[in-house]
């Protein structure tokens, strides 16, 4: 899977969370869950349990203290795809 | 350092599943899993460890000049005290024991480390402004004086005559509600 689909699938995952929609317009590896669109903290756990079921990975504790940003998730589902 | 969290309660159902599979897991631990569930209200419980997760992590973030970091796990929740409306807590990080005040009502929960010396919810807007008024007559000192101010990592403080006066508070926004809490021994 190539860079652009998995941030075209983060997109989608993360859009039903988004309190702040113009910070969709300019998406990308740059922005910030929660200062960006605005993702509630709690809705935070909600993305990462759909990114676990889209990608059918899991993501453990250590991996998720790191998921504030879209480039930090796609990172991580990359690595955890098996590829670096 | 000095921390706070507020939860609209009537928000919280539209915004976040509790049961979907895997929720739970991700943010509490074993054995704080099994006091909520056991519990009589385990939405209610579910909320409150969550707003005292929220308040100490933003405490420790501001205490150690933590970079910004997501893992709900690492802040353990243990309840010491309850009564309807209030529950004393003691949030473990790392090595470290907090103690949490959380006040309960119906409609909302609040959560604050226990050096709080004020804390404030508002409704609607001039949140700000109405946290100002309340210093301002807490500590007897005229309001025009008063400023809030951010410093580079984004941290809220309260200025007295320019830069003089820094007073630390914690600011937590959800659905109808800003809370805040302040302590004045600017630590």
């Amino acid at each position: 899977m190539n860079d652009t689909k998995i941030l075209d699938s983060i997109k989608k995952i993360v859009t039903p969370y988004t309190q702040r929609k113009e910070g969709l317009d300019n998406f990308n590896e740059d922005t910030d869950f929660i200062k960006d669109l605005e993702v509630n903290s709690a809705n935070l756990v909600d993305v990462i349990l759909d990114v676990e079921d889209e990608f059918n990975i899991e993501i453990d504790n250590e991996s998720m203290s790191g998921m504030l940003t879209v480039g930090n998730a796609k990172n991580i589902i990359e690595q955890k795809l098996g590829k670096t | 350092m000095i921390g706070n969290d507020i939860i609209d309660l009537n928000l919280t159902k539209f915004q976040s599943n509790w049961s979907r599979r895997g929720f739970l897991q991700k943010v509490f631990t074993e054995k704080e899993q099994r006091f909520i569930l056991n519990s009589a209200n385990p939405e209610v419980n579910i909320w409150l460890f969550w707003s005292m997760k929220e308040a100490v992590y933003k405490a420790v973030q501001r205490k150690y000049k933590l970079v910004r970091f997501y893992n709900p796990t690492r802040f353990i929740c243990h309840q010491i005290d309850f009564n309807s409306k209030r529950s004393m807590g003691v949030v473990n990080f790392d090595n470290e024991l907090i103690k949490t005040i959380s006040v309960l009502t119906s409609d909302k929960i609040h959560s604050f480390t226990a050096n709080t010396e004020f804390s404030l919810i508002s409704e609607g807007n001039n949140s700000n402004s109405n946290l100002l008024h309340k210093i301002s007559n807490q500590l007897n000192i005229t309001l025009e004086s008063l400023n809030i101010s951010k410093d580079k990592e984004g941290i809220p403080f309260i200025t007295y005559h320019g830069d003089n006066l820094r007073i630390p508070f914690s600011l937590s926004h959800h659905g109808a509600y800003s809370a805040y809490a302040v302590s004045l021994n600017m630590s």
